[in-house]
């Protein structure tokens, strides 16, 4: 490798930076993929699954990769958004017949529960502005959504509005009890 | 070091100007009148902003930084060595069969490093590892054996730690 001024330096070090945070960003499929696959296959709605499967794997890699602490409010978001997913998963494994006004809502309820949580662990722990938690809350509203889409669309809008409602309830709490 | 691992932008200026000389002189020392020093410290450079985002945030950002930079100098230093090993006697036998100035050059260099690890050893080590030592005439073999043993090691100690 020749001998570079400091200026192109800059240049390549700044583009190494910018390929391994994506390269970190990227790890998130690791996950999300398998989570998409395991919806599609216990709801039987593969497109649907498949769509807002691949919605959340590239705002997940987005944020992770472009945003300030973002692998941090991805990480709270799936996490906190698998709560509604796995209630929808249950719905859908064990209940051969439910209402479907019942359906929306666990999965508007279990929503509202991880939008809480998403907002809160961002803002406890990273002492964080609006966009870690707008993201957190935007990613466990897409987990939500992926397993309750196969449940239907209603449902879907339903748990992501139960997210988005539990945080900004969350926001509005003290910080720190 | 830390705001750029979370992926805070603005950091990166500050992180490039502060750890760019100190890294630059570094390896320099490391590679002491090595003329690819400064190819290497570019190259370690853009592994730690490559692997940065993968960085413990609780940890201690300069020693993480330096550790890839030990780790960049003693690859190195690995590659020639194996380079030297298969290209031995290409490169240090001239044709009509002398050692060659680079040779000479390092022996000389190797003699030098070897003076210097035994003057840090005490006198009795230097003692049994030197030859025309007559410190092992009045012990049992199984015991001048032992003693050499542990020199020797001390001697690896010393060598690493002035050399590796």
């Amino acid at each position: 490798m020749p001998e570079m001024p400091v200026a192109l330096l800059r240049v390549h070090a700044k583009r190494s930076f910018e390929t391994g945070r994506l390269l970190v960003a990227a790890r998130v499929g690791i996950v999300v993929v398998p989570l998409g696959a395991i919806c599609a296959r216990e709801t039987g709605a593969y497109a649907r699954c498949t769509v807002v499967a691949a919605l959340l794997v590239t705002m997940a890699i987005v944020v992770r990769w472009r945003q300030w602490r973002g692998i941090r409010a991805v990480d709270a978001g799936l996490l906190t958004g698998i709560i509604p997913m796995a209630a929808a998963l249950l719905l859908c494994r064990f209940a051969t017949e439910w209402p479907a006004r019942a359906a929306l809502g666990i999965c508007a309820g279990t929503g509202f529960v991880a939008g809480m949580l998403a907002a809160r662990s961002t803002l406890a722990v990273l002492n964080a502005e609006w966009p870690e938690w707008a993201s957190a809350s935007l990613v466990a509203g897409l987990t939500a959504a992926l397993g309750c889409v196969g449940i239907g669309f209603g449902t879907a809008v339903g748990a992501a509005i139960g997210v988005a409602t539990g945080t900004v309830v969350a926001t509005q709490l003290p910080r720190h009890v | 070091m830390v705001r750029l691992a979370e992926g805070d932008r603005g950091a990166f200026d500050a992180v490039f100007a502060g750890l760019w000389p100190e890294l630059l002189v570094f390896v320099r020392s490391a590679m002491a009148g090595d003329p690819e020093a400064e190819d290497l410290a570019q190259q370690t450079l853009q592994k730690i902003f490559f692997r940065i985002s993968e960085f413990d945030t609780s940890r201690d950002g300069v020693a993480w930084a330096f550790g890839i930079a030990i780790y960049e100098v003693r690859t190195l230093r690995r590659k020639r060595q194996r380079r030297k090993e298969v290209r031995a006697d290409s490169v240090t036998a001239t044709a009509d069969g002398r050692p060659s100035p680079e040779a000479l050059l390092i022996e000389t260099d190797l003699r030098r490093a070897l003076t210097e690890s035994l003057g840090e050893l005490t006198n009795i080590d230097r003692a049994v590892l030197l030859p025309g030592d007559t410190t092992g005439a009045d012990v049992a073999p199984a015991a001048w054996r032992k003693r050499r043993q542990r020199a020797l090691e001390r001697l690896r100690t010393v060598w690493r730690n002035r050399n590796a």
